[in-house]
């Protein structure tokens, strides 16, 4: 028989070798020196490896220290749900501060020219800034708009 | 009455969470010790692995899965501290040789907890012939050697088939073995033990 290969060897040493196989294996390394000290050598690093001892540690030290930096990740949390970054209230934000710029800038839209789209803009101090041809294309763009959408 | 119901069942997390804290704790500091050859940095990870845990507990159905999914968030976190040093360029398997100093003091520590065996100038020598090998073998060895755990288990854990756990198990042992007998060791007998 061929020499048991390392990978033979290894199974070996786990109890993962079928029976038959095993069986066949063991008997070939009673008659071959070499085999044998080949299995000898891996039987003892395993034996030294599975005798490595779980490191003493402080326990309760180490879950108190788990246990605040849990506390602070919670806490963490809750002041990233409460900031004034968190995006339902940046959003809100946003809103209100359009809405506030629209009715800010004088002319644009008051109670008289509110239905009359002309007028809001020809009105106030953007009379000086806005051409009348500039007036006339937003005018028929707010027109086309109108009819699209039926309002 | 719903407050009520909530505080039970964060107090039964809590409980489960310290009952698998003292369960795997210091395991897992010793394995992650055994692959970085380094105490601090293996309690620091395992500490961060833990707040993780407690964090994702409620959505580990039961505590057969725990072990894996300490198993695996170290070996992420000892992935991401080796890239973050600049030690590896690309995966994860360069030779990290023992820092010596720091394994003198391990077990200058042990021998206070008299843990007499550790001192053994063998199991020493298999531990900085370990410490050689590239971490994948390590992870491997230790899986099998010190968590005790067979093929199947590691193959779940790793995500693999148990034959290529076979495989690699036997090929890390192989460099192992080579390691001890380059090192001119003495592959440390099992009557010692």
């Amino acid at each position: 028989m061929r020499h048991a290969t390392d990978r033979q060897l290894s199974a070996l040493l786990d109890n993962e070798l079928p029976e038959r196989k095993r069986a066949h294996i063991e008997h070939h390394i009673e008659s071959c020196p070499e085999c044998k000290e080949r299995l000898s050598q891996y039987r003892r690093m395993h034996a030294a490896l599975s005798a490595l001892p779980v490191l003493p540690v402080d326990e309760q030290f180490a879950l108190t220290r788990i246990r605040a930096r849990v506390e602070e990740s919670g806490d963490l949390e809750l002041l990233a749900r409460r900031s004034w970054y968190h995006p339902a209230l940046a959003i809100a934000v946003a809103a209100l501060v359009a809405i506030a710029v629209l009715f800010a800038v004088p002319g644009t839209v008051t109670e008289e020219n509110s239905l009359d789209p002309k007028a809001a803009l020809t009105q106030g101090p953007l009379d000086n800034c806005v051409a009348e041809q500039e007036t006339d294309d937003i005018i028929r763009g707010y027109q086309s708009m109108k009819q699209l959408y039926y309002f | 009455m719903k407050r009520r119901e909530a505080a039970a069942v964060d107090l039964e997390l809590e409980r489960r969470f310290e009952r698998l804290y003292r369960q795997h704790y210091a395991r897992m500091v010793s394995q992650v010790h055994y692959m970085v050859n380094d105490i601090e940095q293996a309690q620091e990870i395992v500490q961060d692995v833990f707040v993780r845990l407690h964090r994702n507990l409620p959505t580990i159905a039961t505590d057969e899965l725990v072990p894996g999914y300490l198993f695996i968030a170290c070996r992420n976190a000892i992935k991401n501290e080796y890239r973050r040093r600049g030690r590896i360029k690309s995966g994860y398997g360069k030779t990290v040789f023992v820092d010596m100093e720091k394994t003198d003091f391990f077990f200058r520590n042990a021998e206070t907890e008299e843990e007499a065996f550790i001192k053994r100038e063998d199991t020493k020598a298999v531990l900085l012939c370990l410490s050689q090998l590239k971490i994948e073998d390590r992870e491997i060895i230790l899986m099998k050697e010190f968590g005790g755990q067979r093929y199947e288990e590691i193959a779940e854990t790793l995500g693999t088939t148990t034959t290529v756990v076979r495989g690699r198990l036997h090929k890390a042992r192989q460099r192992l073995r080579k390691a001890l007998l380059d090192a001119g060791k003495e592959i440390p007998d099992e009557t010692c033990y």
